[in-house]
């Protein structure tokens, strides 16, 4: 029986973006990013990238409590994976040598 | 405090999955409301305005990508629940439908009814017109009455299902057939009430194509062609969205009783007309006043 190849990981600038943050910072909520990001990534998309990463298995998210003393709805922390920073590390490095333009 | 968005995630979980609703909106709902919060501790007024703007801006970007995930989730899910809840849907837009496009029908031809020359299958050539509007009324009019705050999941998926295809089909009949429709009308009549020659083409009877190529020319107030094209070409884009927003208004308004949503219903209707009557004058009085 053939060996299923496995599926090729991508990796986004704005997912670059956001790990080489989550690296920095330990674990952000989804708005904490955009601050972070100085307005590089937006508002309402930084959730779709985030659901993408996650899904992609780059990144984790846990629910924290609901605040106790306002209510609201509990706020969701995202962190890196292993996963995710092998691939941060893998563009980082490989990138400048395949396509040497973007290392100037 | 009141908290934002609440009701917006109503809105949301009308219609999109529990996957799109966990790693999407509810995280984007969340921290709407935690930075409001934090701005009203703070006693910080325009900052709570600001980020209440933002947030609703974020989400109204944030429900158009769910909307198009939304479409791919519901072909790829597909199932014969959804089929049935779809042919359901479709017979009750359709009877809405049927009844504007008739109206709107009966309305254009009451001057041509006096002219014995003029055959009645001519008439026929003002359906695609007639539909140009009906059929985003008659999609409202479907899903107000079908879809409730009970309305199941394969509900839902006819619902966008239907929602899609009344867009498509709006883009296509106001882009291409209506004008040809239009044309052959005017043919027909201009012929049968013993008119000779060619009969020149009005904004009307110009495709999505031809008033863009004019738009990009330059060319606005051209004599004899009535209102400036800009407003007609944008007015055509304005109708081809339409079905998305009375989609949007009636799905917001599931959980009222139907006569309630019935009502609602007659006064979007009432407003819709309205915009598509007196926006373009508006806005041809702006433009002449800016030339």
């Amino acid at each position: 029986m053939a060996r299923k190849r496995p599926r090729v990981l991508t990796l986004s600038d704005k997912e670059s973006l956001i790990l080489q943050l989550l690296m920095r910072d330990g674990e952000l909520y989804g708005l904490q990013l955009v601050a972070a990001s100085r307005r590089r990534l937006k508002r309402g998309t930084v959730y779709v990238t985030l659901g993408r990463m996650e899904d992609k298995g780059f990144i984790t998210s846990r629910l924290e409590d609901a605040p106790a003393d306002v209510g609201g709805m509990p706020r969701r922390l995202y962190q890196a994976t292993a996963l995710g920073e092998r691939m941060l590390a893998a563009f980082t490095q490989g990138s400048p040598v395949l396509v040497p333009e973007v290392a100037r | 405090m009141t908290r934002p968005g609440v009701r917006l995630r109503s809105f949301f979980a009308g219609w999109c999955g529990e996957k799109m609703m966990r790693q999407r909106v509810d995280p984007a709902i969340a921290d709407l409301q935690a930075e409001y919060a934090e701005a009203g501790r703070e006693g910080r007024t325009w900052r709570r305005r600001r980020v209440l703007v933002a947030g609703y801006i974020a989400l109204a970007r944030l429900s158009v990508y769910c909307a198009w995930q939304s479409v791919g989730e519901v072909v790829r899910e597909w199932t014969a629940g959804d089929s049935r809840a779809l042919v359901r849907l479709l017979a009750a837009c359709g009877l809405f439908t049927t009844a504007i496009a008739a109206f709107n029908i009966w309305n254009s031809a009451q001057s041509y009814f006096a002219l014995p020359e003029v055959h009645r299958s001519v008439l026929l050539f003002l359906v695609p017109s007639s539909l140009a509007t009906a059929v985003p009324l008659g999609l409202m009019f479907g899903l107000l009455w079908r879809i409730d705050g009970g309305a199941s999941r394969a509900a839902r998926s006819a619902a966008v299902a239907c929602v899609a295809a009344a867009s498509l089909v709006t883009l296509a009949n106001i882009g291409w057939i209506t004008p040809a429709s239009n044309q052959s009308f005017r043919t027909e009549v201009f012929a049968a009430t013993g008119g000779v020659g060619d009969v020149r083409k009005g904004q009307s009877e110009l495709t999505f194509s031809e008033l863009g190529q004019r738009v990009r020319a330059g060319r606005t107030m051209d004599a004899g062609e009535g209102p400036d094209v800009r407003i007609a070409y944008y007015s055509r884009w304005a109708l081809v969205l339409s079905p998305v927003l009375l989609a949007v208004v009636a799905l917001s308004v599931r959980r009222r009783a139907r006569s309630r949503r019935m009502t609602i219903g007659v006064g979007t209707m009432a407003l819709w007309w309205l915009a598509f009557m007196v926006g373009p004058r508006l806005a041809q009085f702006a433009v002449g006043r800016s030339m």
